[in-house]
């Protein structure tokens, strides 16, 4: 390579590489070319590498679906708690074509849905189902979207009328004759439904085989009652999964003051997913009870609970963060949070903690009152709902932004009781907005902010009604090879 | 009056004869005359003859004119007969070939020997080679089991009267045999069967048979031409094949003679010996003798005839029982057919590891032919030869390097424990069960590989699976990645010596080949291209330094070796290609840049094929070789292979500061260790004495980075929305490579054994310590790091959520496959289907450069949204049997799938997971395709080309037997 044509030699090398003469100067010559490579080289490679940039492939970006018309809905009303919850009444977000749906009935507590009779539903009028039992509502093609459905008699406990599901979250179940809770599934389909339950207590994962693998056959409604099932003290939290086809699940709760006084019944609302920010509106200024909370995670959670009032969303003074260790359900008095102080306009509540949790209260009193997180509902997206005559005040929090609100409430006849009323919203605060007596159709339409929002009821009454959207259209997801 | 007659047999000799008569004129020992044949010569041998002798009245002569169809025991036989009629019935006949001249005294010798023993009956001389007259030809032959013509000297060897001594042999050359008349007439002379070759042996071995004793008596000595042997004259009778004759001639007495009982073995072991040879014969390709060989075992197995005919002539010639003892004791041993071919594989194996390593000394001895007024360089002798006569074990301990390179490989199988027994992670995907496996993914042209694919199998496929069938499939990962490193550090120590040599007479210190080597084969560790299942890569590594050493053959001064040297090349590059396609382009560019460069410095040098032709030859190879992988793959529409690095993707992107430093992304030791050697590389081009060799090797690592850029640039869109960035890898190990080899160049200028040493100032001195220390650290700190960490990254995937039942019914029937949706409808769902043991090694780059089948997709967005029993009988016909959402499974789509008529939900152990078996069976064909004919006619080109490849990239061992 280099001192091919030099003489050979180790003396010789010497010579080629220092020595004076023709052949010094025939090397000098080489070496000044050789210098220039050798700064210009290493450059090149710098430079080349400098722009040589790989951004990481990326393997997976979430694709959102896109939305067809649905084709089928179903709502599963639970058996009225007291004679005065009243009818199934049913009705249509605003706007929908409607059409005829399919009612199935456990008639006087039965297991199975039974009967088919066909009823007309169509958007801002109201439908009556006469049945204070377990009530399942099936719409078809036109008559699928925007099905929702309540009972409007003036009681006490306030159940909602709910799709099925496949993944659902409850904490403040209770197992012992005071405290009890009971899982009705509900299968729409005709096809058999497998439910996984699996509960946690103070000290993590409750194992119960009977918990594992419910069957709940087509058309029918399974109803564990926890005491029975697997009696223990303390409060819970559920997971209920459907491994296998569909089933709607209802929480209902009783609360036995075991002979000072009757039993109070009410429904437990469920939450669809553990939030890092959970929303509890409809809790009195002057609720008393509990707070629940439950930490799915595995790692510690540290909880801050901040008081939504018609105001601010603040933390109480000297109220420390609540410590939930994975997998546990920790309790908070109600009183600690909301002292006289804090709960000037309170509206509700707010949980916040770095990991999702699964929250809701326990309010106690003259009637029991269960509340659980709310829905956000999305910028210009009607909402409706069905709920009870008497007292209510409709409560609005977690506004994004500044926005506006519009209220429109009918009653049974169909009047319009109030038409398009505004609501102007900001962050940062809850809104009370006292609807009438009489209304039992409720729609909510938010401008330019997402807004969640709950109708409470008041008077001798304690208990909330979440508004969620009502299903319109179906998610058809995006496909493609892994 | 002499008892000794002479029997000339010639045939257009009269090159040799003059000498030749005039030997036997001037034999000390008297002759009663000399009966001469000649068979048809041309060129007036037989007048010559007759012109020389017959001047001699003391000498009566004879002379028979026969045709050129007269074989050499015909001959004789003529010859014997008209010594009786010319009244000359000597006691003893002495055989002479027109190419043979005898010393004078050879007669004397012989008849005294004679004398000396008179049971003798067969006497031979010592057979020198003519004209060198030096060299021992024969004293004395035998034959061994196969057939081999059995001197028992050294090739080329010199006598030195190292075998002068009187003994028992098998058989004599019938040049200069000297044979009782009687005993000649007994056996029946020369069997017709063997015109030319090997009559000889046979005579001996039935002389020997016979109870006669054959005697070499190498004080007499006779010079031998051994034309018609070597090919210097051609008869009617050798023709042009004299190793068929040859041959042919061997497998004829061996099967003649033989005992009748050891027949039958004797020739199955003949023809299986043939094929043996015939391999031989074509590794050193020698094509022509190749099928000499097989038309000698067809000539002789085809027509039993003569053979048992010779067979029956020799048992009625038997008057006593045949002297087996005797024969055995004079044949070759057994075992030397063994050793001869244990010596060719040895030879073979050491020229073709050697190819390479004396181009250093050979282009200086060309360069010294070119210009030889400069003395002849001596050998310093150097710590490479400085061994004392003591123990391995002690000179093991007092060698610092030894001891290094052993701690070394020590630390690399450390670093390697996670390879030990099935390993998978990162890029590597599992192994499949056998070998077969990976045969049949070589040679199908349709693969049931998700819902089917045309893409060829990836190009090392074939090398796997020839290393599985003999070790299996698991044990060859296993041997890949934990051998990887050491084969590494092998080539690169190899490469770095014949660099230093190129640069220096005396070669690098070894501390500083250690240095380079140990940091070299470090380099695919460090980058975590190990840890990262990167095995592409990590072989990459290993073969590099060895495709670099052949490449340096291109530097040959003799264009025969560069032609060579180009097909060495090419079989490596093919194979790296095989791990590392991108490294293909790579030397492409390299080759380019280099030609271009030699172009402008040597000009003219350009015009010259045997310049240019070599490197483009090495570059063509493995597009021959390589064939029916691109050349599909490009047609497929999967040309995008061709610029990634092997293994499962997507794989982490690598961008320039990662090039420089040495690390795969995250993966691999710290990344500031790296920095230390663009530093070194950087500062070894200082010395001024071994510049030109360090801007070379900045030149090879700024080619290299150049084409990183566009590689770096672009991405290569994978199934799914995946996209993949080609394959930096190959870039990565170039630019390393290379500022090693620039570092070792620097490195040496500062020793005693620089071309011109400097003497460096203090403060220089004490900043070449330094430095010098921090590279040391290179080495130490990667090896101590993969010791350590090396393999944690290579960890096992994830469960697939498919429960075991699907898998073992899978593996079973490749219709059976399981169709895996992932993800939600929220955010989207990813289909994939697993077959047989699901994705293996070489199957990842066919399912993820198959096109996407929007059918399929259509087929399985029917089935999330509102399945219909159509889309049920969709899975089926395309070979489906279950389906499996693991967990976290969307419900809506399990619970339309629940409501869907075809399917039934099917258990799985996880609760979270759900999944449902397609009620109808699918058919064996549902996953059948076509087959293509253009792939399979490039399967054929391959399985000729490989071998043809590796023989023409042989080094030549070739020589004549004696």
């Amino acid at each position: 390579m280099s001192d091919d044509q030099q003489p050979t030699g180790r003396r010789a090398d010497r010579v080629g590489a220092t020595g004076a003469g023709k052949r010094g100067i025939v090397q000098r010559h080489r070496i000044d070319g050789l210098v220039v490579l050798a700064m210009v080289l290493p450059t090149a490679v710098a430079a080349a590498l400098a722009v040589t940039n790989g951004d990481d492939p990326v393997p997976w970006t979430d694709a959102p679906p896109s939305a067809a018309r649905l084709t089928d809905a179903s709502l599963v009303c639970a058996a009225a708690a007291s004679s005065t919850a009243g009818d199934v009444v049913l009705s249509r977000v605003p706007g929908m074509r409607g059409g005829e749906v399919a009612v199935r009935i456990a008639k006087d507590d039965a297991d199975e849905l039974t009967g088919r009779d066909e009823v007309g539903v169509t958007s801002g009028e109201l439908t009556s189902v006469r049945s204070d039992d377990d009530v399942l509502v099936t719409g078809k093609d036109a008559a699928a979207p925007g099905l929702v459905a309540g009972r409007t008699g003036p009681a006490r406990a306030a159940a909602e009328c709910r799709a099925p599901t496949f993944d659902e979250w409850y904490v403040g179940i209770g197992a012992a004759a005071k405290q009890a809770s009971t899982i009705e599934l509900a299968n729409p389909d005709a096809g058999p439904a497998i439910v996984e339950v699996a509960l946690y207590g103070r000290h993590g994962l409750v194992e119960e085989e009977e918990l594992h693998g419910i069957r709940v056959p087509g058309h029918e409604i399974m109803r564990l009652d926890l005491s029975t099932v697997t009696p223990r003290r303390g409060t819970l939290a559920a997971h209920v999964t459907v491994v296998r086809g569909r089933v709607s699940t209802t929480v209902r709760h009783t609360n036995d003051p075991l002979g000072r006084g009757r039993p109070q019944i009410d429904f437990l609302p469920a939450q669809a997913e553990p939030s890092t920010s959970n929303l509890l509106l409809g809790v009195p200024a002057d609720g008393t009870g509990e707070v629940h909370l439950f930490n799915p995670g595995d790692d510690e959670v540290r909880a801050t609970i901040r008081v939504v009032s018609d105001s601010a969303i603040f933390t109480p003074a000297r109220l420390d963060d609540v410590v939930v260790p994975g997998g546990t359900v920790r309790q908070v008095q109600l009183s600690q949070v909301l002292t006289e102080k804090a709960s000037e306009g309170a509206l509700g509540l707010q949980v916040v903690a770095a990991q999702p949790l699964v929250a809701s209260v326990r309010l106690l009193g003259d009637d029991l009152g269960l509340v659980a997180p709310s829905t956000t509902i999305d910028d210009d997206e009607p909402v409706t709902a069905v709920v009870p005559e008497g007292p209510k005040t409709l409560v609005l929090a977690g506004a994004a932004q500044t926005g506006v609100v519009r209220v429109s409430a009918t009653d049974a006849r169909g009047r319009l009781l109030l038409d398009e009323k505004r609501v102007e919203v900001g962050a940062e605060r809850g809104h009370g907005l006292k609807l009438p007596d009489a209304a039992v159709l409720v729609t909510v339409r938010s401008r330019s902010t997402s807004i969640a929002g709950t109708v409470m009821l008041t008077g001798d009454r304690v208990g909330v009604l979440r508004l969620w959207p009502a299903e319109v259209d179906a998610d058809v997801p995006v496909v493609r090879p892994q | 009056m002499s008892d000794v007659s002479v029997v000339l047999v010639s045939h257009d000799g009269a090159s040799w004869l003059p000498a030749v008569l005039d030997g036997i004129r001037a034999q000390t020992a008297p002759v009663a005359g000399v009966v001469a044949v000649d068979t048809g010569s041309k060129d007036g041998s037989a007048d010559l003859i007759e012109s020389v002798l017959g001047t001699d009245p003391a000498v009566p002569v004879a002379v028979l004119r026969e045709s050129g169809r007269t074989s050499y025991p015909e001959a004789v036989a003529l010859a014997t007969d008209a010594l009786t009629e010319h009244g000359l019935a000597t006691e003893w006949i002495w055989l002479l070939h027109d190419d043979s001249n005898p010393a004078p005294d050879a007669l004397e010798h012989l008849l005294r020997a004679a004398a000396a023993r008179p049971e003798v009956d067969l006497l031979g001389p010592k057979l020198r080679e003519w004209p060198s007259l030096k060299r021992l030809l024969e004293v004395g032959v035998t034959l061994s089991g196969t057939g081999r013509r059995e001197t028992g000297l050294e090739r080329g060897e010199y006598d030195q009267g190292q075998h002068d001594e009187v003994r028992e042999v098998l058989a004599v050359n019938s040049a200069g045999l000297l044979v009782r008349r009687t005993a000649l007439e007994e056996l029946g002379g020369f069997d017709r069967h063997l015109p030319m070759f090997g009559n000889d042996v046979d005579l001996g071995w039935r002389a020997a048979a016979a109870g006669r004793t054959t005697l070499v008596v190498p004080q007499a000595v006779v010079f031998h031409a051994e034309a018609a042997h070597r090919g210097t004259r051609r008869t009617p009778l050798t023709g042009r094949h004299t190793h068929y004759q040859e041959r042919r001639a061997a497998i004829f007495t061996l099967l003649a003679n033989c005992r009748g009982a050891a027949l039958p073995f004797q020739a199955l072991r003949l023809a299986l010996g043939s094929v043996l040879r015939m391999l031989g014969f074509v590794v050193v390709r020698s094509v022509g003798e190749a099928l000499d060989e097989l038309a000698a075992v067809v000539s002789v197995y085809s027509r039993p005839g003569p053979l048992l005919e010779a067979r029956r002539q020799r048992q009625q010639r038997q008057s006593a029982p045949a002297d087996h003892a005797r024969v055995k004791r004079l044949l070759a041993p057994w075992w030397l057919p063994y050793r001869h071919g244990l010596d060719f594989v040895s030879d073979l194996a050491a020229a073709a590891t050697n190819q390479a390593a004396d181009v250093a000394e050979r282009r200086r001895a060309a360069a010294a032919d070119r210009d030889p007024s400069p003395p002849v360089a001596r050998h310093k002798p150097g710590e490479d030869e400085e061994f004392e006569d003591t123990g391995l074990v002690a000179r093991f301990l007092t060698d610092p390097v030894a001891v290094a390179l052993a701690v070394a490989a020590v630390a690399f199988v450390i670093g390697a424990r996670e390879a030990f027994g099935t390993v998978s992670g990162g890029a590597l995907s599992p192994v499949p069960e056998g070998a077969g496996d990976w045969w049949r993914l070589h040679y199908e042209s349709w693969h049931p590989t998700g819902f089917g694919s045309a893409v060829p199998a990836p190009p090392y496929v074939l090398p796997l699976a020839l290393l599985a069938s003999v070790l299996g499939t698991a044990t060859t990962m296993t041997a890949l990645l934990v051998l990887a490193a050491p084969v590494a550090l092998w080539g690169a120590w190899r490469f770095l010596r014949v660099l230093g040599r190129l640069i220096t007479r005396y070669g690098a210190p070894r501390w500083l080949l250690l240095w380079g080597s140990v940091t070299y084969a470090l380099v695919p560790l460090v980058a975590g291209a190990w840890g990262g299942g990167r095995w592409g890569v990590v072989v990459a590594a290993a073969v590099l330094p060895w495709l670099a050493h052949a490449a340096l053959g291109f530097a040959e001064p003799e264009a025969p070796r560069r032609w060579r040297a180009a097909w060495r090349t090419g079989f490596l590059l093919a194979l790296l290609t095989a791990v590392a396609p991108v490294m293909w382009w790579l030397c492409a560019i390299l080759g380019a840049v280099v030609v271009a460069a030699s172009a402008v410095v040597v000009r003219g040098a350009v015009r010259d094929r045997a310049v240019w032709g070599p490197p483009a030859t090495a570059l063509a190879v493995p597009l021959v070789l390589l064939a029916p992988w691109w050349l599909p793959a490009v047609w497929e529409g999967a040309g995008g292979a061709l610029f990634l690095d092997v293994g499962r993707w997507p794989t982490s992107s690598t961008d320039g500061l990662d090039v420089l430093v040495g690390r795969f992304g995250e993966l691999g030791a710290p990344w500031w260790l790296g920095l230390v050697l663009p530093v070194l590389a950087v500062l070894a081009l200082i010395p001024r004495p071994t510049r030109i060799g360090v801007v070379l090797c900045w030149l090879v690592a700024a080619v290299a980075s150049l084409v990183a850029v566009p590689l770096g640039l672009t991405t290569v869109d994978l199934t799914g929305a995946a996209t993949q960035q080609p394959g930096l890898g190959p870039v990565l190990l170039v630019v390393h490579g290379a500022w090693i080899s620039a570092a070792v160049l620097g490195g040496l200028a500062l020793t005693e054994r620089s071309p011109s040493p400097v003497v460096l100032p203090r403060v220089a001195q004490t900043a070449a310590a330094v430095v010098g220390v921090a590279a040391a650290l290179v080495p130490v700190a990667g090896l101590v790091w993969f010791a350590g960490w090396g393999g944690d990254e290579l960890q096992s995937h994830a469960e697939s959520g498919i429960p075991v039942y699907m898998s073992q019914q899978a593996e079973k029937a490749p219709e059976d496959g399981v169709l895996v949706i992932r993800g939600s409808v929220a955010d989207g769902l990813t289909y994939e289907v697993e077959r047989g043991d699901g994705p293996t090694v070489g199957e990842d780059e066919i399912a993820a450069l198959t096109d996407e089948d929007p059918d399929v997709t259509e087929l399985i967005g029917a089935l999330a949204t509102a399945p219909a029993p159509q889309a049920v009988a969709g899975l089926t016909d395309r070979g489906i049997r279950y389906v499996v959402q693991p967990a976290p499974a969307d419900g809506a789509v399990a619970a339309r799938l629940d409501a869907t008529a075809g399917l039934v939900r099917a258990s799985a152990e996880d609760r979270a997971t759900r999944a449902w078996q397609v009620l109808r069976e699918p058919e064996p064909a549902s996953v059948e395709g076509p087959r293509s004919w253009p792939r399979i006619a490039l399967l054929v080109l391959q399985a000729v080309a490989i071998p043809a490849v590796a023989v023409l990239g042989l080094p030549t061992i070739r020589r004549s037997r004696r």
